[in-house]
């Protein structure tokens, strides 16, 4: 049944040619952002794109290689894989120097190279062994805390390199435990987590603050008419205490100096005061306070350990202005003139090699963080529109894949990689046409950067690989 | 084996969420470009700018505080071809002062470098003009200016020191790492060369914001976002203008070069190359026409002679190879050498004049005598090593100590080492082991084939003045907080003759001017130590040359003058050195040696040789620095 000679015939066509059509994509808009007066030839090896292109040179040649590999073999070595990945971005931690704010590259002699870039295929390799490892679907309480721990580990380790962006594409993962039978609830919570993050980013301690009491408020107006047939007194209790706990908040925000502590006393002391008050007749809303207390908690912790330790401050700037909460007028010039080369495209476009504020350098960071913007100017909207669907269409095909597996790993696998493009075009998107914070996160195959091109060809020439045995059942 | 799957249909909710996501940004970008123009309009309105701000370059003052080299404001006029409207094309050439052809190759050539960029379109307006343009200037989008600095020169003097600036080349950018873009000046030559980084200051930037028009809108950010322009340090420089500007008077109409050091600081003092050039022609709009005439001068004036002349030293040498011979013991103070009229070994003869016979080193210095150095040469070579190749080393290794043969370190760049010749240099011409002292005997008298730089002749003074150490030479004298560059610049070299063998040769030096070959030097008051040169020049009139320093006890100055063409030793450069060195240390030339000022100044030596000239001090008609036989005849 299984014929390696034949494995070309065997891969999955569409998803090859959406993947060798995207990186012929990303190699013309890396020569188009560099493209200038001096350096007009196409094929030089030491421009920008020359580089590119050896690097997707070198991707499809690894690539190919890999699929003479016995699918067994990604099954067999998932678990030493995601070992040394770990290994190695502890050993990264330890000795990286800070290259843009982040402790997250590896010096090997003249090369440099990103651990987390393939940490999150060592992941996905990993969380769908262990997954498909079970005799049924997660079940138990403590299933669950391993599969959520596989992708916490090197969560955590990327969050203390203080690269936020590659961390946070690993909250993606939750998706795949939606599919994998995890709670709705629960994956809710994960997503919650990964909101908050992004929330704790976005938004200022005390707007977040406004914002968590109103729900509160409107969670309390919700239950109040049954609390206030049944027991009155412990309903104005209630009440009295959560007012405390709002004008202890305000009593933060006129103080500045006692903000943080009042505020985390205001927490406990609401958590305590929560618990004390619980009436067993409202058992059913308590969950929804857990999680209110453990958001607020989190982000209040987070957001401003987040601001002051890990964001550098230009990053938490940038993001407070998209909410028009800093007076900064230069934090947001990033995303205005994201913005405004973006719009400038208008329908057809200025015409490729065309894209006059491209030229200008007129958006920073364009070849790896805001490429999409160089698309946006010279392809106008239907390059974009274009653009975006074949990317839902390579995504869709991913998850279509996972779908016709026999074998649950390869499902699990694909599904990782499904949300891991998708989280990525997401952000990185999102970021240059304003509906998400500033994050320096690769377009996958479009973004300029070795290490990139080849970790997210080595998962999708995995994908090619697992979906040609999909009529095996892999352990 | 299948595991039943029961969560099968949450694979449509999950594409469903991202089919969402997708769809949100695609109508997100559809109210971005098309629908919503504002963004558009924002990009065509708006654009920032990063103007660079140039910071003032150093000034420079000379030793007594005398400002030398400063800026003035000049303007560029830029162009952004893209923003350039239909305009009244005749008009604005006619302000300019361009014709119309200019107007049209400037645009095309700007364009080709970059439609979106600012080009030069004219260079270098001076205030004033531009002045008169600046309130058209609107009329006409895309043009505008950038302000500038140029360099002006208040004295027209010291131009190879001082060097100049230019803009950068791409080689330059290429060095830099980065400091320098296309359109910045930099220090090309001289001074301006070597202290570049302390000069230059740091660049800055401000954030412009532009409109359509090119209209600026204000700055980005109230200018939070600006780096300041730090102004290059202003330098005090060693040379004294006065006394440079009165030796580059005394070498008019010649070609050569003067170089005074103060002995025991190592400072420069003055540094004439002739032909000099007015440094303000080398900056301005015409300076690349100046330029270009100054390259195909046959004078060579943009040659810096003083540091890259090379010159056989003559006779000056004689009191050096005394010191070395003293000091390896060839040579004692009070050795007598007979002097027939020359120097004689089988067939041939160096030539001699007349003279009473030398007794001891000081007649023979005093004298000059041909024949008393070559024995000196020959007993240095011969007597103490066990072949003419040893000892050539030894001597070469002496005169190293000296800053000959190798460059002095001055801290100007271009500077040669000139030559002392190696064993392998005779081997080549006489083969392996069969020359010996006789075939480089003139050696011993500054010929064959050793080779000088004036300023190594002024340095080798001062290293005899300072009786045996030299530092080494420099221009450089303070800027704020670069007190390292100076520490650099006063280490001691010892040279490897000890100080016990100084004093006879300074007698010596000191009796050339009193009764000897140059007495012309002398100066009311002040005892003059030197000596005259020769050099022979195959293609004319052999060059002229003096060096020495003065006083005798506690020197203030060393000097070494070369004057191309003209002659004997005594006939041109003594008595410049000496009108020097006087100046120097008197301030003014007293009148009894007025009319030796003004025959100095009045007199052309360029390009009509044989035109005649003043008639020369009787003391010169005998001058032994000519040799009566071609030295090339000791030669097999
Ligand atoms: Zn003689």
């Amino acid at each position: 049944m299984r014929e390696p000679q034949n494995i070309i015939q065997r891969l999955d066509k569409p998803m090859l040619v959406l993947y060798l059509l995207m990186l012929l994509v990303g190699l013309m808009t890396v020569f188009a952002v560099n493209y200038n007066e001096e350096s007009s030839r196409f094929f030089n090896l030491s421009q920008t794109h020359g580089r590119q292109m050896t690097w997707m040179f070198i991707s499809l040649v690894l690539g190919f290689s890999m699929l003479t590999f016995n699918s067994n073999f990604f099954t067999k070595f998932s678990i030493p894989f995601y070992i040394i990945i770990i290994l190695l971005l502890l050993v990264t931690l330890a000795v990286a120097r800070e290259i843009n704010g982040a402790r997250s590259w590896l010096q090997i002699g003249p090369a440099q190279f990103q651990p987390a870039e393939f940490a999150k295929t060592a992941t996905a390799l990993m969380l769908a062994k262990y997954i498909s490892s079970l005799s049924n679907a997660v079940k138990t309480f403590r299933q669950k805390m391993i599969a959520a721990g596989i992708i916490l580990l090197p969560m955590a380790i990327i969050i203390l390199q203080e690269d936020m962006g590659s961390a946070l594409v690993y909250t993606s993962l939750s998706l795949v435990l939606y599919r994998e039978g995890f709670k709705v609830r629960e994956v809710i919570i994960a997503l919650l987590f990964g909101a908050g993050f992004i929330l704790s980013m976005l938004v200022s301690v005390q707007v977040l603050l406004w914002v968590l009491s109103g729900v509160v408020l409107l969670i309390a107006a919700f239950s109040s008419g049954r609390l206030w047939r049944k027991d009155k007194p412990r309903y104005l209790r209630y009440w009295l205490l959560f007012l405390l706990s709002v004008a202890s908040f305000a009593a933060g925000y006129y103080l500045p100096a006692l903000r943080i502590y009042l505020i985390v006393l205001a927490v406990l002391f609401m958590a305590g005061v929560w618990m004390a008050l619980r009436p067993v007749a409202y058992m059913r809303i308590t969950p929804v306070f857990w999680l209110y207390l453990a958001l607020t908690g989190f982000t209040l912790y987070g957001s401003s350990f987040v601001m002051n330790e890990l964001l550098e401050s230009h990053q938490s700037e940038r993001v407070l202005t998209l909410l028009g909460l800093s007076d900064d007028p230069d934090a947001n010039y990033n995303v205005t003139q994201s913005k405004m080369t973006i719009g400038s495209g208008g329908f057809a476009g200025k015409g490729y090699l065309e894209g006059t504020l491209t030229q200008l350098k007129h958006v920073p960071e364009q070849s790896t963080d805001f490429i999409f913007c160089t698309i946006g100017e010279e392809l106008g909207f239907l390059g974009t529109f274009f653009f975006l669907a074949i990317y839902l269409a390579f995504i869709l095909r991913i998850i279509h894949l996972a779908e016709r597996q026999r074998s649950p790993f390869t499902r699990i696998y694909c599904y990782s990689v499904a949300s891991i493009f998708f989280i990525q075009v997401m952000i990185n998107v999102g970021m240059t046409i304003g509906l998400l914070p500033v994050i320096g996160i690769p377009l996958p195959f479009i973004s300029y950067g070795g290490s990139s091109v080849l970790a997210f060809s080595i998962m999708v020439f995995i994908v090619l690989r697992l979906d040609a045995d999909r009529l095996l059942i892999l352990r | 084996m299948t595991i039943h799957d029961q969560y099968k249909n949450r694979t449509w909710v999950i594409r469903g969420l991202i089919a969402g996501i997708f769809l949100l940004f695609m109508i997100r970008l559809l109210v971005l470009q098309v629908i919503n123009k504002d963004y558009a309009e924002l990009a065509k309105d708006r654009t920032v700018r990063k103007v660079t701000v140039y910071p003032d370059r150093g000034q420079m003052y000379d030793r007594n505080g005398k400002l030398i080299v400063h800026n003035k404001p000049i303007y560029n006029l830029m162009v952004i071809p893209s923003q350039v409207k239909d305009m009244d094309t005749l008009r604005f050439c006619r302000m300019l002062g361009i014709d119309t052809i200019y107007f049209q190759e400037k645009l095309a050539e700007a364009k080709r470098y970059s439609p979106l960029h600012a080009s030069v379109f004219l260079p270098q307006i001076e205030g004033e003009e531009f002045a008169r343009m600046e309130e058209y200037m609107y009329e006409f989008p895309g043009f505008f200016p950038e302000i500038r600095t140029m360099r002006t020169y208040p004295y027209a003097n010291a131009a190879h020191l001082l060097g100049y600036v230019t803009e950068v080349d791409s080689s330059d950018i290429k060095r830099s790492n980065g400091y320098y873009k296309g359109g910045d000046y930099i220090g090309k030559s001289g001074f301006e060369k070597s202290y570049e980084e302390v000069l230059r200051g740091k660049k800055g930037y401000r954030y412009m914001v532009v409109d359509a028009h090119n209209r600026l809108m204000g700055s980005l950010a109230n200018g939070e976002k600006d780096e300041a322009a730090e102004a290059g340090k202003n330098v005090t420089l060693t040379i004294d203008i006065d006394l440079q500007r009165f030796a580059e008077s005394l070498m008019q109409g010649k070609k050569g070069a003067v170089v005074a050091i103060e002995p025991k600081t190592g400072e420069i003092l003055a540094l004439v190359s002739s032909p000099a050039y007015d440094p303000n022609l080398l900056t301005g709009s015409s300076r690349t026409k100046n330029y270009g005439t100054l390259v195909m001068d046959e004078g060579r004036p943009l040659n810096n002679r003083a540091l890259t002349g090379y010159y056989p030293p003559g006779s000056q040498f004689k009191a050096l190879m005394a010191l070395v011979a003293l000091q390896e013991g060839t040579l004692v103070a009070d050795q007598g050498y007979p002097c027939g009229g020359g120097y004689r070994m089988s067939g041939h003869t160096v030539g001699c004049h007349n003279h009473v016979t030398p007794s001891n080193v000081v007649m023979g210095i005093q004298h000059s005598c041909n024949a008393y150095f070559c024995f000196v040469l020959k007993h240095f070579i011969d007597d103490h090593n066990a072949n003419a190749p040893e000892g050539l080393e030894k001597l070469k290794d002496y005169l190293a100590s000296f800053g000959i043969g190798v460059p002095t370190g001055i801290d100007l760049p271009g500077e040669k080492g000139g030559n002392v010749p190696d064993p392998e240099d005779y081997d080549r011409i006489y083969g392996k082991g069969r020359w010996k002292s006789s075939n480089f005997i003139t050696l011993g008298i500054g010929q064959d084939q050793m080779i000088v730089t004036p300023l190594q002749n002024a340095n080798m003074m001062a290293t005899i003045a300072n009786r045996g150490y030299y530092i080494s030479p420099h221009v450089f004298k303070y800027a704020d907080g670069e007190d390292s560059l100076l520490q650099a610049l006063s280490v001691k070299h010892y040279t490897k003759v000890d100080e016990q063998y100084f004093d006879v040769v300074t007698e010596g030096l000191s009796m050339v001017v009193k009764a000897g070959t140059a007495r012309v030097a002398r100066i009311d008051s002040i005892e003059v130590c030197g000596k005259t040169g020769t050099a022979e020049n195959p293609h004319g009139k052999d060059h002229s040359q003096f060096s020495g320093f003065a006083p005798r006890e506690n020197p203030q100055i060393a000097v070494a003058v070369l004057v191309e063409n003209s002659g004997f030793g005594a006939t041109w450069a003594a008595p410049i050195a000496s009108l020097v060195m006087e100046y120097y240390l008197k301030g003014s030339i007293s009148p009894s040696r007025q009319y030796l000022l003004d025959r100095m100044r009045n007199t052309n030596l360029i390009g009509t040789p044989t035109q005649p000239v003043a008639p020369e001090p009787e003391e010169d008609r005998n001058d032994p620095d000519v040799l009566v036989n071609d030295t090339t005849a000791i030669k097999p």
